[in-house]
């Protein structure tokens, strides 16, 4: 048993999360052998949801299987990971220090099991985000609903899905992450497709529709739900980004790019959406039009 | 036609009439304002869809007062049926839907009767990140 230290770079996230997971290396296989592990975040300046619940799900894994809090170094008790509640998930007590707003715009980790969960999850989400739109809030909710249905399906992960979001008020963008440390993409696909190659593989192939329909421990699935949810995403403007294993998806509307994770590897699937906020969309003539297109 | 014959043919219509009643699915007082709880869903399939369009019902299904549902939870409610016998969707009519709710469950139906490959089309080569 040894301690693995990890330092948290100054800024993880915002859509760079190739970028983050390979300069921190989480130690992931090292907590089978019961190893502590110590994460810095003396230099964390700047976290978005995306790098939030990939820091909460290595955070709660850890504790969950070592039984003991992981270290974290350089806390700042007023800092946006206490402002979300981190330190709970990482096995301390949660020491923020003002009473969390609902003007702050940004949602708490939440850590999302049963359908009831869920439905309050998406509730507490939508309200927090001061989503008013009604087309508007169905599409999020639809994609929160798939995305986090997904992990019950598929994931088989030692922590349940995490969620966690945010409205940027300046760039009007929503941003939503779920984050599972369960066995990821590749090895879910790799029970019906089993020459699936690689991550970069399964990610491409699971976003088309069909591909990772089977009969889950939960039932039989269709195997659309990723494909709706970044369709419309996308569609909507927003970015749609899913990582597992050493690969990150990231689809626009125009682009699709997979980047590699350097060094390292999430053991589940992290998916993060950014959705611009714009009512003058038609929301729900363009969520009918990606349903009567896929 | 005798009194009696005319009154035991109106007696069996009434009889059939009421054996091939539609199946009526209220949703949201099934499963609530927002029907996403799949479990129950499937296990609802099970137990009463299925054996309704087996024996011939048609099967309502009624969105009244309900917000968004996803292409999943119509999955668990009829594809169990459905893929026994994929005429069967002919029989499921949809009442009090949204324009959305509609194209969810035709995606869903979609899907069910024609699954589009299962199988990943070619794989495209790796963008430079």
């Amino acid at each position: 048993m040894g301690t693995h230290y990890c330092r948290v770079p100054d800024t993880f996230g915002y859509m760079n999360l190739a970028g983050g997971l390979s300069q921190l290396k989480l130690p992931f296989d090292a907590l089978g052998g019961g190893a502590e592990a110590t994460l810095d975040v003396s230099k964390l300046e700047f976290c978005d949801p995306a790098a939030t619940v990939a820091l909460a799900g290595f955070a709660a894994t850890a504790v969950r299987s070592t039984r003991r809090p992981i270290q974290l170094e350089g806390w700042d008790a007023g800092s946006y990971l206490s402002r979300v509640g981190f330190k709970k998930l990482a096995g301390h007590a949660d020491d923020f220090p003002r009473r969390r707003l609902e003007s702050d715009r940004l949602t708490s980790l939440i850590e999302v099991a049963t359908a009831k969960q869920r439905q309050e999850a998406r509730r507490d989400v939508l309200s927090v985000l001061d989503v008013h739109h009604d087309g508007a809030r169905m599409v999020l909710d639809y994609c929160l609903e798939e995305i986090l249905r997904n992990v019950e399906d598929h994931a088989d992960s030692p922590v349940n899905a995490l969620l966690q979001a945010q409205y940027y008020d300046k760039r009007q963008q929503v941003v939503m992450a779920v984050a599972d440390t369960g066995h990821g993409i590749l090895r879910s696909l790799r029970q019906r497709h089993q020459n699936m190659e690689n991550d970069e593989a399964a990610l491409r192939a699971a976003i088309q529709p069909g591909v990772s329909g089977r009969n889950t421990r939960k039932g039989t699935n269709a195997g659309l739900g990723l494909t709706v949810s970044s369709s419309l995403v996308t569609k909507m403007g927003g970015v749609f980004q899913v990582v597992t294993g050493d690969s990150v998806l990231e689809l626009t509307g125009r682009d699709l790019a997979v980047h590699k994770i350097r060094g390292s590897r999430w053991p589940g699937v992290i998916v993060a959406m950014v959705v611009p906020r714009n009512d003058s969309l038609d929301w729900e003539g363009t969520f009918t039009e990606v349903m009567e297109a896929i | 036609m005798t009194d009696s014959t005319r009154r035991i043919s109106w007696l069996g219509r009434l009889i059939l009439g009421y054996a091939k009643r539609p199946l009526m699915v209220r949703l949201r007082r099934r499963f609530g304002e927002q029907p996403n709880d799949r479990d129950r869903a499937e296990e609802f399939c099970r137990q009463r869809v299925l054996p309704a369009l087996s024996h011939g019902r048609n099967v309502v299904v009624d969105f009244a007062g309900t917000g968004m549902v996803t292409q999943s939870f119509i999955h668990a409610l009829v594809s169990e049926a459905v893929k026994q016998d994929d005429r069967w969707a002919t029989r499921i009519e949809l009442r009090n839907g949204s324009k959305a709710q509609v194209a969810v469950f035709n995606l869903a139906l979609r899907h069910m009767i024609t699954p589009p490959t299962n199988r990943p089309r070619n794989p495209q080569p790796l963008q430079p990140s």
